[in-house]
């Protein structure tokens, strides 16, 4: 059996600021492992769920109330726990605005 | 950083054009169809129309003006034929004279006053030759481009514009703000949601005050109107794409601005006083909005779009940014740049790279997709009503 190497989170979605605690998929990702880079080296990450070309997963898990970042600056608010790897859209995110 | 020359046409107010245009326009729609058969029978003049230049009220008539003379006064304008009525608000004098220290070589035509159609194409020929001979001996000579002014504007937005296409002009918009140039970003109901990343940039307190003001202003034009913009923005559509919340959408759109503080808020089509970046009272109307920061200076402008757009302007270039490459390969001669190949793997800086390098170009003669295919929309913004 082949092993497929997990491929790096870096080439397939984008973070637009080191504040950002989501990044957008650029192409649709599929369930799985991903290598994720970090300031402390490289880690992996856990996507649990398909996430289209567009839309955005966690970076990191975030506690319901805390802000979203991207672009650097907050998006809304979580309405819900979300895991690591997640995705983040309408469902549990809401504008603070 | 080091400076950048370039060559262009050295005006008497100091500016200098990167085109060399001559314009002939109508002062009021009611001399819209002489203005256009003027055209048809010279091809080399770029022709301007529109709706507006009587009956106005208040601040209209003052924007109107200034739309109208500020395009004319716009350094890629080398000399000027105006085509007035007679019994307009916005009359040739009133035009013209706003002019005078430009060093432009600026003739004026009233219909009233010559009568026949016969006559008036036979004098607007006359002046032409006169104007042409005037514009051909203006010699280039180098320019650093500190003195250039550079409109950002997004179209057609998509999921990817905030992610490709914004943020690599958002580089360009940095770089140009180092080199000493200015950079203005428009479209102030685009900025609804932004409104904290924005009052981190602007570190003058009035002017902090005046931007945020005019933002919520627009949410409360939108509510007079029956509308409700924070919640009909983003648009279903827009969701269903994987936007999610209107700071998203704005954050997206104004990263076209880059990371530079805010310098100045511009009244509509009037021209920034300030260097570095400014912010230009314009709407989201993608043809208003650039005819606005043309008429107020600016030499040329980046456009980003994602479900693609021909718009262009009569006297600027307008350099054409797809989001998507589906998009770039369906309406290849209407865009000028792919930032859709940022998905493929290529770096947001290397298509930044590549914008700045075609600006240059663009400066120094290249022709633009709405260049080539004489995209020449002009619309003013209005305020209120005519009567």
């Amino acid at each position: 059996m082949v092993m497929e190497q997990p491929e790096n989170l870096a080439e397939c979605a984008v973070t637009l600021s080191d504040r950002d605690n989501v990044a957008t998929a650029l192409v649709d990702l599929s369930a799985g492992d991903y290598v994720l880079d970090s300031d402390a080296g490289q880690a992996m990450i856990t996507v649990p769920e398909d996430i289209k070309a567009g839309f955005k997963l966690a970076l990191s898990d975030i506690g319901n109330g805390d802000p979203i970042y991207k672009y650097g600056y907050v998006i809304g608010l979580a309405t819900e726990d979300i895991r690591k790897g997640c995705c983040v859209h309408v469902h549990n995110l809401l504008s603070a605005v | 950083m080091s400076s950048v020359k370039l060559k262009g046409y050295r005006r008497s107010d100091g500016l200098f054009g990167i085109r060399n245009h001559v314009v002939v326009m109508s002062t009021v729609s009611c001399a819209n169809s002489v203005v256009e058969q003027i055209a048809k029978i010279d091809a080399d003049i770029i022709p301007i129309t529109h709706q507006h230049g009587c009956t106005h009220l208040g601040g209209d008539r003052e924007q109107v003006l200034r739309t109208l003379s500020g395009t004319c006064d716009n350094p890629n304008v080398g000399g000027v034929l105006l085509i007035g009525l007679g019994c307009e608000t916005a009359n040739v004098r009133r035009i013209a004279s706003r002019l005078d220290r430009t060093g432009k070589m600026v003739e004026t035509l009233v219909i009233q006053e010559i009568g026949e159609l016969r006559k008036i194409l036979d004098a607007a020929h006359e002046s032409l030759r006169r104007i042409k001979t005037f514009v051909s001996k203006q010699e280039r000579s180098d320019f650093d481009l500190c003195s250039l002014t550079v409109g950002l504007e997004c179209g057609g937005s998509d999921p990817f514009s905030g992610i490709t296409a914004n943020p690599a002009v958002g580089l360009v918009s940095d770089k140009l703000v180092d080199l000493g140039a200015t950079v203005v970003l428009s479209e102030i109901p685009e900025m609804i949601g932004a409104e904290e990343c924005l009052k981190s940039r602007i570190p003058d307190e009035v002017v902090r005050q005046k931007l945020l003001g005019r933002i919520s202003e627009y949410v409360q034009m939108a509510k007079d109107a029956g509308g409700d913009m924070r919640g009909a923005n983003p648009a279903a559509g827009n969701i269903k794409a994987g936007l999610s919340t209107i700071e998203e959408k704005s954050l997206g759109c104004i990263i076209k601005g880059g990371h530079s503080d805010i310098n100045e808020l511009v009244e509509y089509a009037a021209r920034p006083m300030r260097k570095g970046l400014v912010v230009m009272d314009t709407p989201g109307n993608d043809p208003e909005s650039v005819t606005g920061m043309v008429a107020g200076g600016a030499h040329l402008v980046l456009f980003t779009t994602g479900v693609g757009t021909p718009v262009g302007n009569p006297v600027a270039p307008v350099v054409k940014i797809s989001s998507n490459t589906k998009m770039y390969q369906r309406m290849s001669d209407f865009i000028d740049i792919d930032a859709g190949k940022v998905v493929g793997g290529t770096p947001v800086k290397d298509v930044a790279n590549e914008i700045f390098d075609f600006l240059l170009d663009v400066c120094c003669g290249r022709q633009t997709a709405t260049e080539v295919n004489n995209c020449r929309e002009f619309a003013i913004n209005r305020i209120g009503p005519d009567f």
